[in-house]
């Protein structure tokens, strides 16, 4: 007699977590180590500023809205903190999920309790569903979305739903939930290279760039 | 055996009270999750059950589960109940071997042909009979051939039930477990490796008073096997807090504190061990500093490693991790470089235009 939950949990943390892991971390080099070897066409014309400060100051400013643009696009900007922080708070301090970090690196950082985690991960789903709802309802962002904005919106918010219910035993066969949460999250991991999922990776790249041209020219970014 | 006295005469032989024995059944309504009204039955019904026949085989397996019943605290009311059966044939426990074993077997089930109760320990290997035999009769046959002419059948360890360590990644005898090969018989799980004394003794109570109890999915009691090990831990507020034990030797190992990161598969592990416990309720594995195996599970040998926490992948994944970022780096530059020369080609094959050619093309 076998237990399918065990099985499609088994089968999750093997053979389906090695393919997405190749996927993930295969594309994610392959992404950048190609924008690095492309590099840019060298700029003749003399500095009048300095390209790295700026570069890497607009590395973070870029992190802080502009004035006037949170009461402009309030659900963007609010929600768009709140899925991030929620995410992050979620991914890197609940303690199983370190504990896979401490396995595949030996690296190891104190985790936090359910309760924080919990309320990131409600918070997170909460900001993603209104994330959602203003593309849908914002004729300009409803004009601009495309299918995969859709695609990476749910990517992004199972493997939060999954891993709460499974941590709640809400509903279903918990071993069942668990197997659905890895699996949730080796989709997003295998959609990540090809997605806009990789600002992830080269948000840092792509800002510097842009900070860096700006200071070169003496401008402020 | 059959000619054993009813329980209540053995009480008197073993200074039980009327008193314990109401304790017993009270408690074994309460671990069972009936209500307290059951308690006279149950009494009424262990005092007065007819004694079945009990035929016990033991197929692919280490003994334990024998073991495991044992050591139910003779003499208990447990120790009782098993004594008010009538035990046939149980080739560990009884004195005769050799043909004469087998003719008792033969005959407990001549004379109680469709009403007896089978006991089944270990695996049964399929994919050559020959590696496990008794008095020249392999278990495959045996089974089949004793199975005919039960009632019930009662799968002890995770062994008769799913397959147990028999059944473990390579599976070199074909081993499985009872329901792979009967079908036409109530079959009752006990998985555990072993289970637990009173969670035998309590099935066989329910059998006899009750009949067959309510069973999950995997066949298993859900009376015992109702809930997981990790939603009843007594450590379970450590896990609630972020607060895990990193190694056995730690201050989280010392102070009691979750054990998940060394292993625990209590999350997914369905048993009453943190509620029942073990050695007449003295501690279970959690709480002597062990992560709980998983014991009560089908193929919980082949869970990736005792010790790898359950967020943890159980393959080798880092060689495929290392595999992939050489890869990955190797057809990024490669792609790279094939737009840079896809580049510098077309720049060399540019033409220089003036304005009198442009007026010529024009």
């Amino acid at each position: 007699m076998n237990n399918q939950a065990f099985d499609l949990l088994m089968w999750a943390r093997g053979p389906a977590f090695d393919i997405a892991l190749m996927i993930f971390a295969g594309g994610i080099v392959l992404r950048i180590v190609e924008i690095f070897v492309l590099g840019r066409k060298k700029d003749l014309a003399p500095a009048k500023g300095n390209p790295v400060a700026q570069g890497l100051k607009t590395i973070f400013s870029r992190s802080v809205p502009r004035e006037g643009l949170v009461k402009f696009a309030p659900i963007t900007y609010i929600g768009g903190y709140i899925f991030h922080i929620g995410f992050f708070i979620a991914f890197f301090f609940f303690a199983p999920h370190i504990a896979l970090f401490t396995d595949a690196f030996g690296v190891s950082w104190p985790s936090t309790g359910r309760v924080i985690v919990e309320s990131a991960t409600a918070l997170a789903l909460l900001a993603l569903i209104a994330l959602i709802y203003s593309r849908f309802t914002d004729p300009v962002r409803k004009a601009l979305t495309t299918f995969d904005d859709y695609l990476v919106l749910v990517l992004s918010g199972l493997p939060l739903l999954t891993g709460y219910i499974a941590v709640n035993k809400l509903f279903g066969d918990p071993t069942m939930m668990m197997a659905f949460h890895i699996l949730s999250v080796e989709a997003l991991m295998i959609a990540f290279p090809f997605t806009k999922l990789m600002h992830a990776f080269s948000f840092a790249i792509s800002r510097y760039y842009n900070g860096a041209i700006q200071g070169r020219k003496g401008a402020e970014s | 055996m059959s000619n054993k006295a009813m329980l209540p005469e053995l009480m008197k032989t073993h200074g039980i009270s009327r008193r314990a024995f109401m304790k017993y059944c009270a408690s074994l309504a309460s671990v069972m999750a009936l209500s307290p009204a059951m308690v006279p039955r149950i009494a009424e019904a262990l005092e007065n059950a007819r004694r079945p026949s009990v035929i016990w085989l033991s197929f692919q397996e280490c003994t334990g589960c024998t073991e495991s019943i044992l050591r139910s605290h003779s003499p208990t009311i447990e120790d009782l109940i098993f004594n008010a059966i009538s035990l046939d044939y149980h080739h560990t426990l009884q004195a005769a071997s050799g043909h004469a074993a087998e003719a008792a077997r033969e005959q407990a089930m001549k004379e109680n042909y469709g009403k007896y109760i089978l006991v089944v320990d270990g695996s049964i290997p399929i994919k050559d009979p020959g590696y496990s035999c008794i008095a020249g009769i392999s278990n495959l046959d045996m089974l089949k051939e004793t199975a005919a002419g039960a009632a019930a059948i009662v799968s002890v360890g995770t062994c008769a039930a799913y397959g147990g360590i028999g059944h473990a990644d390579p599976n070199p005898t074909g081993a499985v477990g009872v329901s792979e090969i009967i079908k036409d018989k109530p079959i009752i799980n006990v998985p555990g490796c072993p289970p637990i004394p009173v969670v035998m003794t309590g099935v066989l109570a329910h059998f006899l008073t009750f009949g067959i109890p309510d069973l999950d999915e995997l066949g298993r009691p859900k009376a015992f096997y109702g809930e997981s090990i990790h939603d009843r831990c007594y450590r379970r507020p450590f896990y609630d807090k972020g607060m895990f034990a990193e190694n056995f030797d730690d201050e989280g190992a010392r102070g009691g504190w979750c054990l998940y990161k060394l292993g625990c598969k209590g999350p997914i592990t369905k048993s009453a061990c943190a509620t029942i416990k073990w050695n007449n309720g003295v501690s279970f594995p959690i709480e002597a500093g062990h992560p709980c195996l998983g014991c009560t599970e089908p193929d919980f040998w082949d869970n990736g490693g005792f010790y790898k926490p359950l967020s943890v992948p159980a393959g080798d994944y880092r060689k495929a991790g290392v595999a992939a970022v050489a890869g990955g780096a190797a057809i990024g530059v490669a792609s790279a470089l094939m737009s840079k020369a896809k580049k510098a080609k077309a720049a060399k094959a540019h033409e220089t235009v003036d304005a009198h050619d442009l007026e010529k093309s024009s």
